[in-house]
């Protein structure tokens, strides 16, 4: 630990080490060749130190990077020193042990050098089907773990370099999908052979000691950056609740809140304010939860920093033992990369943006929730060529980035953790399975209102070609819960529609020489899916269609420059409609905006959302004395009576900075087709808006349990 | 005397390189000019003055003119593409705009990918209400879900035609497997504007991925226009200046092509920056017998890797070219910012150097025009490898004092170590990185580094080759004695390339007994007839002449079914016999499992052959290059104080004066008019018998 290294030799080593972690990659990606891997980037690759913690990661998922850690020292546990050889390559994928959930595989390899531990490589990838009860591994009636896919907490799939076929056929068979398993096994074994050797290399060229200190330092740099940046910012608690509905058996609303407390250089992130664990497969075990942290925290706050285990250094994580977020085995845990730990994510970045908000140099980056959901479609059965297949469709990752503090949030920005996304081309897909797309677009009025707005959202239209039927397997969350939530006034993004059309005219209509794109050009049986329809069949003719979230806004819609907005509706991304009653923005038939008409509008909707409210509980004479310093959105911190004190751009002073803002503000209820035309709201579930008494702009708009006491968000020491 | 001429048009300096009958080689430089073609002019005057000749007399000279032009990259980066409309399939008019996701990180460098906010989309081609849905449908078959509905395609154009576009675009889905479509639009368009620029997917790149093959069509149309009036306007000068014969183009596999083909597909010429050097060191690959060879060019701002294999370019069928996705076969090369003019920085007590780059402009410190901070190239003076006196043959005084002073301020002092450390710091994380790039570049085509040789070029590589090649694994490198001119020299050897594809889809049943059951071998046979025909009615429209030293190159795509990668197979021999499918796909099973490792092909598995790829090449005639070398005892110019591990005293030799045939064992200094060649300790150094100078390295 305490061998000193000069910084050319570290230089050096660093980018040894990330080149290993790119060859691989390049290793596993050129032997997998499963689409998952190849094409849509549903993977891991990383460096861990002989304990474990994670010195490198590769540019992927990064939420499979912190449950990986624990499965490390599981494996050093099962395999205490002296039984752990060269050449030895672990399967594991429990998530009660160490894993988001069992599709994701993970390959763990120690490393040697002159027969010592020193490193471990670790791999994993997204598999499309490890057995349970049905199809995909995703169970919605699982009541249990045991119904779900196999769960092992650590096979040696290698010894010493040569494979167990019998281990290997064992897990083999436990897939309907066998060979695509192989193929990725295949793939991170080779990974973990390049890692071996190029480790060795390095280490006979530099010592243990000096390789072991370049990694410590790279994780330390990691910490000590993070805490500096934390030290910076304001002591205080930062508080954000979202919601997932449906958990396989019932459509029961559950709760995912977040507490964070900024300490000195200290995060304490809190979840212990969440609902009790489903009897569904919704639930995340505490190495989920640790996924969770890893793919909203990393991005969040260390979006400039080497993403490795230093940045955990500085947090505490705590959750209630039965709740969704840490759920008691046996609980079913199947879902839980796009259920509780997704929402998890979405809450933890929704509260670190709040601490950032409040920190001076940092608004820039303020980003309203991205991607509130990941919403599951998977095709299997027999395909066109009469073979066993199954795709695990990414395309619903094409879901909006929430709006920045200062710019709009990205079209189809992809997952939050997931750092560079890809989806398969519709080619690639309708060759390697039995569908037929009718459409693949950007989905307009899909991206969160507000000064700046989240990111759209695409939308997709199949049906089964070339076979009698095929199998699919659809759920979601946030299709009633608009988890992509807008900040500071700014509105959440679409909630997710699904829809299936049963024997529509499609094979007519074709014939007739006529090419429908979506449901409402067709005739048949429209069924408006809920969110978790689980295993359905689709036949030639049926049609499933579907679109995602929107990215949240930031910031008060109609303090939206009206260039803006018509420059979006000529782009197709807003409808005059929604610019009209959401932005308060006339654009006409030409697309100009009419300036008058504009101005008129917005002073009226402000008028109308402040009339009938009740009075705030707290009332301040007066205005702030000058501008202040931003907050985001029209939150300010401006001084008031010598103090300083929350703010309204408009000089409404709100509450002192240790109090709580809202106190100041005015609340009310609104109908989601106030914020927007495609947000739903489960039965459970109402939409405030909290609104500056003064001038009548939208302050925070938030989604609550119906009569649930309002949470202070921001609690500045 | 007749005379060849390779042009290359580079961003600040058009090279004029012209080689005569006895193989003499000479080299003109003038400053590239906005009206490219006066720039041009300009060099050919120059080097008819050198043959003292005037334009048109030595212009009637010159049996071949090959060109490397910018025209089309600098068009694309600079936006200066007319305004293209596209039409599509109907349900799918946003595909350029999803692009797959990938748009907002392609061409990002690797440390700004997990910065969100960082995150870019290019600016589009084309405006979003330039694009227009047909109906119209083929499936994954091939077959017809939905004939064209000739009429609203009609509209659809008219409005774009109306709304002022200056070419159009067509790509639909699945054309490439089905044509028909694409087919019937093209003649509408044609039908209803005769002399509009038009592209067609499933005749530019027919081939699965409808995201990139739109947006190659469209960047084909984009630049069309402007790449056609560039080689009309600068045939028109040439021959205004007296040359008669055919001008040709570098394009982007290593081959010319003439203008013709290089309007039609001017995205052919995308790629062809690296192609001239890469061309270059295929020629001397096959004089001094190397079959493989790690291409690596050093410049100011970036080294750029590229594999010669058996003898032949490695090309990647995939490039971005400024945050573009292309679908277009390029001379495979992998990049990284680090050059000679790459600035080193302290961060919080680590040293980094680059991809920043202080360019030629302002430049390193020691170029004295006002850069202060240090880069590669001032760690290299520091230290002694380079002579301060002998820059671009003395043309240019370094000034060593402002490169101390710039290591000292920014590196030395802030991580606490000496001037002298610090500079060897610098040169040593770019020797690093370089090596890194070239084990990737090796790596990632199933190749070791270690089965390579190196050709080191570019002003800055000779100084590092022997550091990043050794630290990859490279057992030799060679210095090409024509590095300077490489690029130029590169365009002279070119063969006349004309390429055609076809996209087939072949399935074997699958049966691991006979594994080549299911697939049709006299069907290919007839596909690639049918190509061979097209490219020769290509060959004569261009007004080339049938049959004399001309050779086809024919290979298909293979790939194991549900696998992504496909390969491909060169195809020796009709398809048609006995035996022959066997025989390819054993071929196929030999090359994924060299590329993707022992094991990973399957020996059971359904095989598919998805596309047939043929070129016709027409051998061009070459200029021998030859030189004037001395004769005589080896003797050392002088010596030099390089900074090792501590001072130590180096003999420095004159290129030009080192006789061929002579050796020395390193640590020495080769000083050339454009670079220096440091000759690490123990590294055997030879000059060979073209005058090119083979380190053997010391492990």
């Amino acid at each position: 630990m305490n061998t000193s290294i000069d910084p050319v030799t570290f230089e050096v080593i660093r980018h040894k080490l990330m080149a290993i972690t790119e060859e691989q990659r390049i290793a596993f990606q050129s032997i997998s060749g499963s689409p998952v891997v190849t094409e849509a980037s549903d993977y891991y690759t990383g460096l861990f130190l002989a304990d474990g913690t994670i010195a490198t990661m590769g540019y992927k998922v990064a939420t499979q990077g912190g449950p990986m850690t624990l499965a490390i020292k599981m494996l050093m546990e099962l395999f205490p020193p002296g039984r752990l050889e060269p050449g030895d390559v672990f399967l594991a994928n429990d998530p009660y042990r160490a894993a988001v959930h069992q599709n994701d595989i993970q390959v763990l390899q120690p490393l040697f050098h002159q027969g010592r531990l020193v490193a471990w490589a670790g791999f994993g990838a997204h598999e499309v089907d490890v057995g349970g009860m049905d199809f995909a591994s995703w169970c919605p009636k699982a009541k249990d773990v045991y119904q779900e896919g196999f769960r092992m907490a650590g096979v040696k799939l290698v010894e010493a370099g040569n494979a167990r076929e019998d281990v290997w056929q064992f897990v083999l068979s436990l897939s309907r999908l066998p060979q695509l398993l192989d193929l990725d096994l295949r793939g991170m074994v080779a990974a973990g052979h390049v890692s071996q050797r190029r480790i060795g290399e390095l280490l006979d060229r530099y010592g243990v000691e000096v390789v072991e200190a370049a990694m410590n330092r790279m994780i330390r740099y990691s910490e000590q950056k993070l805490r500096e940046r934390l030290a910076a910012m304001p002591d205080g608690v930062f508080r954000a609740v979202d919601f997932l509905e449906h958990d396989g058996h019932e459509d029961r609303l559950y709760r995912v809140g977040v507490a964070v407390t900024k300490k000195g250089d200290r995060l304490l992130l809190d979840f212990s304010e969440s609902s009790d664990q489903a009897p569904g497969f919704v639930n995340a075990t505490k190495a989920g939860l640790r996924g969770a942290v890893v793919g909203g925290l990393f991005p969040s706050l260390a979006f400039d920093i080497p993403w490795n285990e230093g940045l955990l250094q500085p947090v505490t994580i705590i959750s209630r033992p039965g709740s969704i977020c840490d759920a008691r085995f046996p609980a079913p845990v199947g879902a839980a990369t796009v259920e509780a730990v997704w929402v998890a994510k979405n809450a933890l970045t929704a509260a670190l943006a709040k601490l950032k908000a409040c920190t001076p140099g940092m608004h820039a980056e303020v980003q309203a929730v991205s991607a509130g959901t990941m919403a599951t479609v998977n095709l299997g059965g027999t395909d066109q060529y009469g073979q066993r297949y199954g795709i695990h469709l990414m395309d619903p990752m094409m879901s909006g980035f929430g709006a920045y503090s200062g710019c709009d949030g990205y079209d189809m920005g992809g997952s939050y953790s997931t750092t560079i996304p890809n989806v398969a081309n519709v080619e690639s897909n309708e060759l390697l399975s039995p569908m037929l797309y009718l459409h693949r677009r950007i989905e307009p009025d899909t991206g969160g209102a507000g000064t700046w707005r989240g990111g759209m959202a695409a939308s997709m239209a199949f049906t089964a070609h070339g076979v009698a039927k095929t199998e699919a397997l659809i759920m979601t969350h946030g299709l009633e819960v608009p988890n992509s939530m807008g900040l500071f006034g700014g509105y959440p993004g679409s909630c997710v529609r699904q829809r299936l059309m049963r024997a529509s005219d499609l094979a007519q209509r074709h014939s007739s020489g006529r090419l429908p794109v979506e449901v409402s050009e067709l005739e048949g049986e429209l069924e408006e899916m809920g969110p978790k329809p689980g295993l359905i069949e689709l036949r030639p003719g049926d049609v499933f269609e579907t679109f995602w979230q929107g990215g949240g806004g930031l910031g008060d819609p109609l303090d939206r420059d009206p260039a803006s907005v018509a420059a979006d509706c000529r782009a197709g991304h807003y409808t005059r409609r929604f610019a009209e009653k959401i932005f308060g923005v006339v654009v006409l038939e030409d697309g100009a905006v009419d300036a008058d008409a504009t101005v008129k509008l917005r002073n009226k909707v402000r008028r109308e959302r402040l009339a009938g409210v009740v009075e705030p509980r707290m009332r301040h004479p007066g205005e702030a004395d000058g501008p202040g310093d931003p907050i985001a959105g029209r939150l300010r911190f401006a001084p008031y009576r010598g103090e300083p004190w929350f703010a309204c751009l408009c000089g409404r002073p709100l509450a002192p900075r240790r109090g709580n803002w809202r106190e100041g503000a005015v609340c009310r209820t609104v109908a989601p087709d106030v914020v927007a035309f495609h947000v739903r709201l489960h039965p459970e579930l109402e939409l405030r808006q909290f609104l500056c008494p003064g001038c009548g702009g939208s302050l925070s708009v938030e989604v609550a349990e119906k009569g649930a006491p309002p949470i202070q968000d921001i609690e500045l020491d | 005397m007749a005379y060849h001429v390779g042009i290359d048009v580079g961003g600040t300096f058009t090279d004029i390189c012209v080689a005569d009958e006895d193989g003499k080689i000479s080299v003109y430089k003038t400053p590239t000019l906005r009206d490219i073609g006066s720039g041009v002019i300009e060099g050919l005057r120059l080097a008819a003055e050198a043959e003292k000749l005037d334009l048109s007399a030595f212009l009637a000279r010159v049996e071949r003119f090959g060109h490397g032009s910018t025209v089309a990259v600098n068009a694309l980066l600079e936006r200066r593409g007319v305004r293209a409309g596209l039409i599509t399939t109907r349900g799918f008019a946003d595909t350029l705009w999803i692009a797959r996701m990938m748009a907002m990180t392609t061409g990002l460098p690797p440390e700004q990918y997990t910065h969100y906010r960082r995150r870019r989309r290019p600016d589009p081609l084309i405006e979003r209400r330039l694009v227009r849905e047909v109906e119209e449908r083929v499936d994954y078959r091939g077959d017809v879900v939905v004939a064209l509905q000739a009429e609203g395609a009609r509209r659809a154009i008219s409005e774009l035609l109306d709304a002022g576009i200056e070419s159009l675009a067509i790509c639909t889905l699945w054309s490439f497997r089905n044509p028909v479509h694409e087919r019937m639009l093209r003649k509408i368009a044609a039908e209803l504007a005769p002399e509009l620029y038009v592209s067609v997917s499933s005749e530019l790149v027919p081939v699965i991925k409808e995201y990139e093959r739109m947006a190659t069509t469209v960047i084909n149309a984009y630049l069309g226009p402007v790449v056609k009036s560039y080689v009309a306007q600068m045939g028109k000068e040439l021959k205004a200046s007296g040359f008669g014969k055919e001008l040709f183009l570098l394009n982007s596999v290593g081959g010319v092509i003439p203008p013709k083909e290089a309007e039609v597909k001017p995205i052919q010429l995308l790629g062809s920056g690296p192609s001239g050097g890469a061309l270059a060191s295929q020629l001397l690959a096959r004089q001094i017998k190397e079959p493989n060879v790690l291409v690596a060019d050093m410049g100011g701002t970036s080294f750029d890797a590229g594999l010669i294999v058996g003898g032949e370019l490695l090309l990647q069928t995939e490039a971005v070219v400024g945050n573009l996705n292309l679908l277009n076969p390029m001379i495979g090369i992998r990049s990284i910012g680090t050059g000679g003019g790459s600035i080193a920085l302290s961060v919080d007590g680590m040293l980094k150097v680059g991809p920043e780059s202080a360019g030629s402009f302002p430049g390193p410190a020691c170029y004295g025009r006002g850069g202060t901070r240090p880069t590669v190239t001032d760690a290299d003076l520091t230290l002694g490898f380079l002579n301060p006196e002998y820059f671009l043959s003395g043309r240019m005084r370094l000034d060593a004092e402002a490169s101390r002073q710039a290591i000292a301020r920014h590196i030395a002092e802030p991580l606490g170590l000496s001037l002298l450390d610090a500079a060897a710091g610098i040169r040593e994380v770019a020797d690093q990185q370089m090596a890194d790039l070239l084990r990737q570049s090796t790596l990632e085509r199933g190749y070791d580094p270690r089965d390579f040789c190196l050709f080191a070029y570019g002003g800055a590589g000779p100084v590092h080759a022997s550091a990043f090649a050794r630290e990859a694994g490279v057992r030799s490198v060679v210095i090409p004695v024509s590095a300077p001119v490489f690029s130029a020299q590169g365009i002279l050897s070119a063969d006349m390339r004309l390429s055609r594809q076809r996209s087939i889809l072949q399935r074997s049943r699958g049966n691991a007994g006979a594994r080549a059951e299911g697939l049709d071998g006299a069907m290919i046979e007839a596909v690639f007839t049918e190509l061979e025909a097209e490219v020769r009615e290509a060959f004569r429209r261009y007004g080339i002449a049938d049959g004399v030293r001309q050779y086809l190159v024919r290979s298909v795509s293979m790939r194991y079914a549900r696998q992504v990668h496909e390969v491909p197979v060169p195809v020796e021999g009709s398809l048609a016999g006995p035996q022959s499918m066997e025989r390819l796909v054993a071929a196929f099973d030999g090359i994924y499992e060299h590329r993707y490792g022992k094991g990973t092909g399957s020996r059971s598995a359904v095989i598919e052959i998805t596309n047939c790829h043929l070129q016709l090449v027409q051998v061009l005639p070459k200029a021998a290059v030859a030189g004037a070398y001395p004769k005589g005892p080896l003797t050392a110019s002088g010596r030099r104080r390089v900074y090792l591990e501590g001072w130590t005293e180096v003999p420095v030799y004159r290129w030009e004066r080192l006789p061929l045939g002579s050796s020395f064992t390193g640590p020495a200094l080769v000083d050339a008019p454009g670079t220096t060649v440091w000759v690490g300790p123990r590294h055997a150094l030879k000059v060979d018998d073209l005058g090119n100078l083979r380190m053997e390295l010391a492990a």
